[in-house]
Order: C-alpha cells, then structure tokens, then sequence
C-alpha cells in the first residue's frame, strides 16, 4: 500500500499530546483530512472512490468519502492511532497516523468472496467495536500461542470456544460453543461449509496450524449466506494466500512432542505472474510411540499418521475478474485402545483396538467479477466438490462411511440510492449423497437443497447499524425451511456499544456420525422413534467497553446467548445404564450461556485477559429436565502473553478452570472407576516460550503442566468385551504433561 | 495451594521481563527505501539483530526509519550499512545488489507495489 502526505502541522500534534493525560476517554476537534484512491496498477489515471469507510480502529468515529473521494475525520486525542480504510470490493488498509496530516489512500481492488472480516491487527484476539455481528478474530499472532498441531488447539486462550476430548480412543476432539457441542456451530473454511456430516466428526484434525492465516468466531446467529445451519455460531477459517507478500516464499515448521509426535509442515509460494500466484501446503504427523502413563494397557494417545496437502492458485486480471482454484488431499490414519502386549479378552482372543481412517479429496473454484466504476457493486461465484471416505471400527463395533458433496453459490452485491443501504442477494444448491453402514446395517440418504437468501444492512450515521436477512431452502426430505436472522449494533458512545441478535436454524442430525464416541464402550445405542430434524432459536446480546486505564487500553466485554430448542435428537445417557437412548425432544431445551471478558496491557507489551462464563445447558430426557452431560457449569481462563520490546523473546501463559460436568449413568463398577455422578472440577495450564533469530524461530513448551489427568478414564479397562466397559465417560485430559519443541524457518 | 504457587511463580517471571532496565541511548533518523509494510517489517525484524539497536521503526508513509541504539555499542553510520545489507537505501547509501535482488517483488519496484 501507498501512501503520500503534502501538508504537516506539527504544533497540534504537541498541543494534543499534553491534552493526552486529561482527555483519556474525549476526543479534540482536530481534523485529519484524505483522499482515497483506487489502487491502479499501470498509474494510467486516478480514480477517487467516493462512499469509501473510513474509520479508526480504537473508535467509533468514522465517515465515507465525498463524491471527490475525500474525507475529513475527527482524530483521537492519543496518537498514533490507526486508521482504516474499507470499501466493498477492496481491500481493506490500516494506516498508522503518528501526525495531523493529509493523507492519500490507494486501496487495492479486492476478489476475496467474504464477507465478514475485521481489519484489527493489534490485539491477538480483536474484539471489534466496528462490527454489528459480534465476531473475534483469532489471527496470527494468537495462533502461535498455540505451538501444536490444528485447528483444535487454537482455541486454547479463546474463552468463548472450548475444545474437549470426545473419547480415551480416538485421540478426538470436539468443540463447544454457549455450552452446546460443536455439531450445533458452523465449520467454514474460506466461508464453504465443507466439513460437516460424516467429513466434520474428526474434522478439527484436519486442519493444520501453519496453514491458518486467522480465524473468526461468530457467537450466536450467523448470516444467512452461509446456510440454516449455524445455532450456535460460526467458526471461519482463513487460509494462506498465494497474493499476499505476507505470507513467506518458503515456510517450513519441525514439531516434536517428548511422548513422539513428530509433524512437518511446509509451504512453498510463488508469484508466477502479474495475473497468478500460487502456494504450495505439505503437513505430515507421525505418532509411532504407545503411550501408557496410567498403566490400564490403553494408549493414552492413539498411534497413527496424516499427510494433507493444499495447493491453491489465485488469479487477478487487474480489471474486472478475479478467480481462485483450490485442492486438497487428506490421508489420516489414527490406531486406539490397548497396547500391543494386553491380554486378549475378546472372542478370538483378540486384544481391543480401534481404527479410524479418513480420506478426502476437496476441490474448489471461485470466480469474481467487480465494477471498477461501481466499486459497491460485486458477483462472487463458488463451486466445490468433496469426497469424504470414513472407515472405522471400535472393537467389535464398526462404522463405515462415505459422503460426497457438491456445493455451489452466487451472491450479487449491491447498494440502493446511497452506500449504508447495502444489500446482498445470492442462490446456493448443495447436493450431497451419505452412505453409511453401522455393524451390518446400512443406510442412505440423499440431501438435495437449492436455497435463496437475502440480507440488507442499514447504517444509521454510524450510530444504528442492522443487518436483516431471510432464506427459504427446499429440502428434498422435509421441504421448505425458512430462516430469520437479526442483527443490529447500536453505539452509544465512541467506546461503548451493545450489539444484539436473534435467528432461527435448521440442522438434519445424524444418529452415528453425531455420536461417534459413543461407540467406544459396551452401552447399544436404541432409536426409539423415527429421528426429526432439528430446529432452534437463538438470541443473545453483547456489551462491549473500550477504555484507557492509566494510559494503556483496557476493554470489556459481556454477553449473554440463550438457545431455545423446538425439535432436537435427544441423546439420552441417564434413563438406561446399558444403553444410550434417541429419540426426538418432547419438552423444553435450552442452552443459558454468560460471558465476562477482560483485556488490559498491564505494563507495555504485557497482556493480560482474564475470562468468566457460565454455561447453563439442561434439556428433557423421558419428561426429566436435566443438565446435558460433559458440560461444565463454570469455566474461567487466564491468559498472559509478553514480548521484549524488539520482539526476540516471546512469553505465553494460560491458566484454565473447567468446573463440574454431570457424567452419564453407567453399568460400570464403581471400583472401575465409575462411582462418580459429576466430574471433579480441574485446572490446565499451558506456558510456551519463543526465540526469535533473523531467519529461524525455535520454541518450546508444555500443555497441561501440571500434569492433571482424569482418573480411570477407561471404564473397566481390563474387560474391553464386556457389558461394563465404557472408553466415552471422557471429561477431562488423558494424556497428562505434553513438553514439545520446534522450528520454524521462514523465506519473506 | 501448589497450583497457586505455580500461578505466583509465572507472574513473577512475567514481572522480572517486563521490568528490564533501559541503557544510555541516542536516536537516529534514516530514510530509507521501503515501500510496503512486507519492507517494513523485513528492516524492523532485521534491525532488531543489529548490536546495540534498541528499537527500530518504519513508517510507510515517510519511508523514514527511527533507530534508538545505544552509544557505547554501536554508531548511526553502522546502522546506515546495516540497512543497505537488507536491502534497502540509507540516505544517500545504496542498497546492497545482492540483497536487494533478494527482495520480495513488491520491495523491488518503486511503479508496481502495493
């Protein structure tokens, strides 16, 4: 990005900074004046870009250029301060203002089909004040904190997702959003919802860490472009990109964990072109160690391997169309239950294993044009085909499994007279074929769905802004689902603001796929009825107050979601020992979640968040209102990060509380570790440290140092064949202390 | 209580980090050839190797680098060459050929960045 300034004034800069200690929350009357341009590559002509945002990133200030694309802004008292300049159909930029003076813009024009994405670069997790859905980024900087290994540790200093084991077999893990599991939130990858139904059980495990540019989580309703789907919220995935000279030409990372994980991930860039670009992405993991800290002959951590590639191509005309190409391969193999010398039990004589092996195959175009006269205006186009091949059994169970799907969507953008009446209206058609075969009973289904949606979003001077949106799918099964959704944000100062929202969801559960882990013990599943699909509300508020606190920024956020149940699966783990129960809601189900967040930097580059919430999730089982199992009632996080002020040396800490969780019922003996109604209530930490050299990187670090593991995880674990056992009573770590290490060796 | 005393022991470490002392420092300003924030951040992340530099910052918008060095370790003109190794110009000093070939695309052409 470029930019030029002609006119200095710097008296005004010293008068505001001694108004600096006496004005921390006001802002002076002095005005920052620009113009913005579009980016033009051959400098043949200027084009100005009237109705582009500006606004800056600590406030809630902003306006849109003139129609001569200039604009005049009040600027904050404390300097630097960052400036954003955004419109449809380009991309973004952040301008560090250290002075009062004109500043000039070019913004680069911009295909990338999203929709939802915040410019915040500072804070590791940005809690935003200019969006209306509340959404946190998780960019680059957060992800590093998390050394290891995919997408389901990234979420280790995010308060608002938690990551909990599925089973003690599979190594599994699985997500939970307001208290509720992670089938009830979105996965998107790039804004497609690839990874769902059979493809999203170990889904989480398929995306590596290095790949990752940055991840928005949206809590509560999402937008209706991405589908009915969404209840709980939307967990979005960006990846690498081929254009971007941020990402390094040549990147490769070396992990090793003590107990013997090793991963590998490379990738390689290449700007080909003034139109392509293109990157490369390998990651490979090996476990081969059998691991048994508590001597119940389990491996605490399944054995097994992975290779994943990533190839994507990015193409850019420089005038109206832009198109991107991807592809991505999987291969992973995980191999649980007990280790090699156990006695066998099992009818043969065969000791309990199980084996789950995924394979996938995804490929996806996108293709957008743009207006350069009409700069609002924007086509973005999406198709993509997936292949996704499950084949695992647990003992003498087996599940097998393949799902392919084909998705394609267009969304036309536009705005009516002026610029904050925006509107999007779009057409999507997923067509998806589920083969599954539990033990010898098979099944199919065909989901054959085309949909419409619309979504407006007005600006109120900054001040109001909502978004409405409807969609109407027609469902091949159970015909047309309609979903409603709200948004709005309302600012009543610069630094205060409460955003609320409100929508419907529609989701078709899936018996096996949805409650894989349940296969890991002796318990039959029995399906009582024929199975609805499932349908909820959702409606929650936040408030969100930026602050300076002694001089240093400092913000807090609330929030309060509440999930309400029409039609659900109802899991029943409590009304027989021997089984698990489904059959559809016949009462209330309800999911409370509460969320306290504080962020301070307590000393220059020492940040501090500290996290509380409650999660209150009951539902009814056979006309009994009770809390759902494995969710804790209580949650708190601590998390504290430092740099050195040239950066060389990194310090990351976080502390976690998870409170009791209610614990199914169980045929178990309780001298096999079954006596307990309710789990202990336990705390993990996590510390990591990073060196960084001109070209390497090394770090190193420990999970869970305390070394707390869940007692007796495996229900009768020297009977794996018999009525007793049950591997899936998992509400806590298994694997106790993890120390690893690792390198990472960048080309810019 | 062992789990809180664990909680003490990181702070204290967090506190002693924070609270390093600062040394006999002097400031130079450079204008350098930097176009993108990619060149920005390659000088900064450069910079901060160089002996004795205490900080060093890039503004895209004047091109101009602040260098804050300490004296007794290392001089202006010093830090001027160590700019020129990575690539760029300082002041009226050159760009080293051979690292400046190095640069990413965006880095190298004053009429084709972004």
């Amino acid at each position: 990005m470029f930019i030029t300034f002609s006119v200095m004034i710097p008296k005004r800069v010293i008068i505001l900074l001694s108004l600096l200690l006496l004005h921390f929350f006001s802002y002076a009357q002095s005005i920052l004046k620009g113009k913005v341009f579009e980016l033009d590559e051959n400098k043949k002509s200027e084009n100005t870009l009237p109705g582009a945002n500006v606004y800056w990133l600590e406030s809630n200030v902003a306006v849109t250029t003139n129609d001569l694309g200039e604009f005049s802004i009040a600027s904050p008292v404390v300097l630097p301060a960052k400036l954003i300049v955004s419109f449809v159909g380009f991309q973004s930029d952040t301008i560090t203002i250290n002075k009062i003076k004109n500043v000039t813009v070019r913004l680069k024009s911009s295909l990338e089909l999203k929709s939802i994405d915040v410019t915040a670069k500072k804070e590791a997790v940005g809690i935003s004040t200019i969006q209306t859905i509340n959404v946190e980024k998780i960019t680059e900087k957060e992800l590093l904190k998390a050394a290891c290994c995919n997408l389901s540790e990234a979420f280790e200093t995010s308060p608002t997702v938690n990551v909990a084991y599925k089973d003690a077999v599979t190594g599994a893990k699985e997500i939970q959003m307001l208290g509720l599991a992670g089938i009830y939130s979105q996965l998107l990858t790039e804004n497609i919802s690839s990874l769902r139904g059979i493809s999203g059980i170990y889904g989480l495990a398929f995306i590596p860490g290095p790949w990752m540019e940055s991840i928005q989580v949206t809590k509560g309703s999402g937008s209706v472009i991405n589908g009915y789907e969404s209840t709980t919220g939307q967990i979005n995935i960006e990846f690498l990109k081929p254009q971007s000279t941020e990402t390094p030409r040549f990147y490769l990372n070396l992990f090793r964990e003590l107990n013997g994980n090793s991963e590998i991930n490379t990738h390689y860039r290449k700007v080909l072109n003034d139109k392509w670009s293109s990157i490369l992405m390998l990651h490979g993991n090996y476990m081969g160690r059998e691991m048994d800290h508590n001597n119940d002959h389990f491996k605490d951590v399944p054995t097994g391997n992975q290779l994943n590639l990533y190839n994507r191509w990015q193409y850019h005309s420089g005038e109206k169309l832009e198109s991107q190409i991807g592809l991505k391969l999987l291969t992973d193999s995980r191999e649980g239950g007990q280790i090699k010398n156990s006695l066998g039990t099992g009818p043969s004589g065969e000791i309990y294993s199980t084996d789950v092996e995924n394979r996938r195959a995804e490929a996806f175009v996108k293709v957008g044009i743009v207006y350069p006269e009409k700069p609002f205006k924007s086509i973005g186009n999406i198709v993509d085909v997936a292949v996704h091949e499950l084949n695992s059994n647990f003992g003498l169970k087996s599940f097998d499994a393949n799902q392919k799907s084909f998705f394609a969507q267009s969304i036309y953008q536009n705005t009516f007279s002026a610029t904050n009446h925006q509107y999007k209206i779009g057409v999507t058609y997923r067509y998806e074929i589920t083969e599954q075969k539990y033990n010898l009973e098979s099944s199919s289904l065909i989901e054959n769905v085309p949909g419409i949606f619309a979504e407006y979003t007005y600006n109120h001077h900054d001040k109001l802004t909502t978004i409405a949106g409807v969609r109407e799918d027609y469902h091949n099964e159970y015909g047309w689902i309609f979903t409603p959704r709200f948004h709005a944000k309302y600012n009543f100062t610069d630094n205060l603001l409460i955003r609320i929202s409100a929508g419907r969801s529609f989701r078709v559960p899936s018996i096996y796929a949805d409650n894989i882990s349940i296969m890991a013990s002796s318990k039959k599943l029995s399906i009582l009825e024929d199975i609805q699909p499932e349908r909820a509300w959702n409606y929650g508020f936040n408030l969100t107050y930026k602050f300076i606190l002694a001089q240093r920024e400092a913000s807090i956020s609330a929030d309060f979601y509440r999930t309400d149940f029409i039609d659900q699966l109802i899991v029943d783990p409590y009304s027989d020992s021997s089984s698990i129960l489904f059959y559809n809601l016949n009462g209330t189900s309800f999911s409370n979640s509460m969320q306290f967040t504080f962020n301070y930097e307590l000393m220059p580059r020492l940040d501090v968040r500290l996290a509380y919430k409650l999660d209150d999730v009951k539902a009814t089982y056979q006309g009994v209102l009770q809390s759902k199992p494995f969710v804790s009632r209580n949650k708190a996080l601590v998390n504290i990060a430092y740099a050195t002020s040239n950066e060389h040396w990194k310090f990351d800490y976080t502390v976690i509380w998870d409170g009791q969780k209610k614990l199914p019922v169980t045929t178990g003996h309780a001298d096999h570790g079954a006596a307990q109604d309710y789990s202990d209530d336990f705390i993990i930490m996590h510390a990591q440290v990073t060196k960084v050299f001109r070209k390497v990187e090394l770090y190193a670090g420990v999970e869970n140092l305390l070394d707390f593991t869940q007692h007796q995880p495996v229900i009768n674990a020297g009977n794996p064949f018999s009525n007793e056992f049950d591997a899936s009573r998992i509400w806590g770590p298994i694997d106790g202390r993890r120390i690893f290490a690792g390198l990472r060796y960048k080309i810019r | 209580m062992r789990k809180i005393q664990h909680i003490t022991m990181f702070t204290l470490v967090f506190l002693f980090f924070a609270l390093h002392g600062k040394a006999q420092t002097d400031t130079v300003y450079i204008t350098t050839s930097s176009l993108c924030s990619t060149c920005k951040k390659a000088i900064e992340h450069n910079l901060s190797f160089e002996k004795g530099v205490k900080s060093a910052t890039v503004d895209i918008d004047t091109k101009i680098l602040t260098v804050v060095y300490d004296q007794k370790k290392t001089n202006s003109e010093k830090i001027r060459i160590a700019v020129t190794k990575t690539g760029y110009d300082a002041d009226s000093l050159k760009a080293d050929p051979k690292a400046f070939n190095k640069l990413p695309e965006c880095c190298k052409d004053p009429d084709a960045h972004h």
